[in-house]
């Protein structure tokens, strides 16, 4: 859906980031999120995709460089205020029931009566297709139940920068392709800007806009590659020759040139 | 099925007993300390009464000194650093050998005693709190800063219910432990309580009476174990 809105809401701008006492994660790294798009972040395993994901949301400072929100600079409470951050593993509080676990994101604001509060997590978990386990807790659903409460506890959060760090990485594959498409469908219909970061080059291209390549050795730039398949995509587009293409080029952008 | 066991045992112990012709004041029979206990009927109110009331008043005050300490540990790296080490030594140290400075320092009040309860009880809520308190995973901990928790927030919504079934076991533990250690200040000087009232007992050869009041300090034990797990139900999902 490239054509609508190609502004860039979020740039990082030769960003620098080291744990300390440890080498340097990520050298000038320089990349821009177009709003209301899907960017996809892959990129070998170590190297430091959950570090920039979280650079992004605020969570950590950068070493050097700068973030812009729509065009100014924006330190860590600014991105911590205008976006959100979803870890890989699972964070669902095992106390509480799963209408309470999304309900946690309108009660830290605490601008709401409970009601509301009620009201508006139910409303959610109707449309995410939660509503029967309202009231079960986390440890009575299944891997993709779980991840689908953690999406409804992060999206209720009010923000226009998603962040999502492998959402389906803990999945089998036939329920990662059931979520993936839930996703979509749900993307669709909130159409808000996505970073997410995936292990998947299938994935990557089925969701993504935009797909960015994070390279292995810190200082080689981030390369970009357009998506443009037509949405809303089907799951026979993985089939198809321009996707296969596509999925050549990706591979030898990440793997790089030399076939044995 | 316990108390049939508990109930051979005491059967065992009667017989043993009188088979073999044991004086008294090596070993009573069971029906012995019972009825020594129900001839002392009028005196256990009192004892009972003081121990208590240590143990408890030393528990409380181990409860507020481990979550201050477990708290500031949690916050500061460099405090936690430091201290935990020494938490971890310092269950090595015979408590019993330190117990008689309390005396020294506090002399006969109850707060001689008080303080050897929270010698006893206190290492166990701060380690188990500490524990509880370190397995907030920072991805959840990332989670909630991301969606606009405060620092209270985090503590009130994350890291003490995370906390929370680690700190009951340590506080089932120091329940125990407060007892031993109020019977333990009262054996070393005290002019009341069970732990005085054994010792008096012991030092009369009186062993009937030494093992009524171990009984009930057993007894008392348990019920403030079964006290907090009860406890627990409350909070713990
Ligand atoms: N909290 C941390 N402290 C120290 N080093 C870390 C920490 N988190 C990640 N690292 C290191 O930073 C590098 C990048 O990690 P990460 O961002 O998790 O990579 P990715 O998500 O791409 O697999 C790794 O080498 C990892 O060991
Ligand atoms: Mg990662």
């Amino acid at each position: 859906m490239s054509g609508e809105g190609d502004a860039n809401v979020f740039v990082a701008d030769n960003i620098c980031f080291g744990f300390p006492g440890k080498r340097s994660v990520l050298d000038q790294v320089t990349f821009a999120l177009k709003e209301r798009h899907f960017h996809v972040l892959v990129g070998p395993s170590g190297a430091g995709k959950s570090t920039l994901l979280k650079l992004c949301a605020g969570l950590l400072n950068a070493k050097e460089g700068t973030f812009l929100l729509n065009g100014s600079a924006a330190d860590c409470s600014q991105r911590l205020m205008q976006s959100v951050y979803m870890p890989q593993s699972d964070t669902l509080l095992p106390w509480r029931t799963v209408l309470d676990n999304v309900m946690l994101t309108l009660e830290l604001q605490g601008k709401q009566s409970a009601e509301e509060m009620q009201e508006r997590a139910m409303a959610l978990l109707d449309s995410f297709g939660l509503r029967d386990c309202a009231d079960a807790y986390p440890d009575q659903l299944s891997g993709g139940m779980k991840q689908r409460v953690m999406f409804a506890r992060t999206m209720l959060k009010n923000v226009p920068l998603l962040l999502l760090d492998e959402p389906f990485s803990a999945l089998d594959s036939l329920t990662r392709k059931q979520m993936q498409r839930w996703l979509l469908d749900v993307w669709q219909r909130d159409r808000r800007t996505v970073l997410m970061v995936t292990h998947d080059i299938d994935e990557a291209l089925l969701l993504a806009d935009t797909v960015l390549v994070l390279p292995s050795e810190p200082g080689e730039t981030v390369q970009a590659l357009e998506v443009t398949f037509a949405r809303p995509r089907s799951f026979e587009l993985i089939y198809e020759p321009a996707f296969v293409e596509r999925k050549r080029l990706l591979e030898h952008m990440l793997l790089g040139g030399d076939n044995l | 099925m316990t108390f049939l066991v508990l109930l051979a045992v005491l059967l065992v112990w009667e017989l043993m007993v009188r088979i073999f012709d044991i004086a008294p004041y090596i070993l009573p029979p069971p029906s012995d300390v019972l009825i020594a206990m129900w001839d002392a009927r009028d005196l256990w109110g009192q004892h009972i009464w003081m121990t208590w009331s240590e143990a408890m008043l030393g528990l409380a005050i181990s409860m507020l000194i481990a979550f201050l300490m477990s708290v500031a540990m949690l916050r500061s790296l460099q405090l936690r650093k430091a201290l935990y080490p020494l938490l971890i030594v310092s269950q090595t140290i015979p408590l019993i050998a330190i117990s008689p400075i309390f005396i020294i320092w506090f002399d006969y009040t109850i707060w001689s005693k008080v303080a050897v309860a929270v010698l006893w009880s206190f290492f166990p809520i701060v380690i188990s709190l500490n524990e509880g308190f370190r397995s907030v995973s920072p991805e959840r901990r990332e989670m909630m800063i991301s969606l606009g928790a405060s620092r209270l927030q985090i503590f009130r919504l994350l890291e003490w219910p995370t906390a929370l079934p680690s700190f009951f076991a340590g506080l089932k533990m120091a329940a125990a432990y407060a007892v031993i250690g109020a019977t333990v200040g009262e054996w070393l000087g005290a002019e009341r309580g069970l732990g005085f009232f054994a010792r008096r007992a012991s030092n009369n050869m009186q062993t009937d009476l030494l093992f009524a009041s171990v009984f009930i300090l057993c007894v008392m034990g348990l019920l403030m174990v079964y006290a907090v797990k009860y406890m627990k139900r409350g909070f713990v999902r």
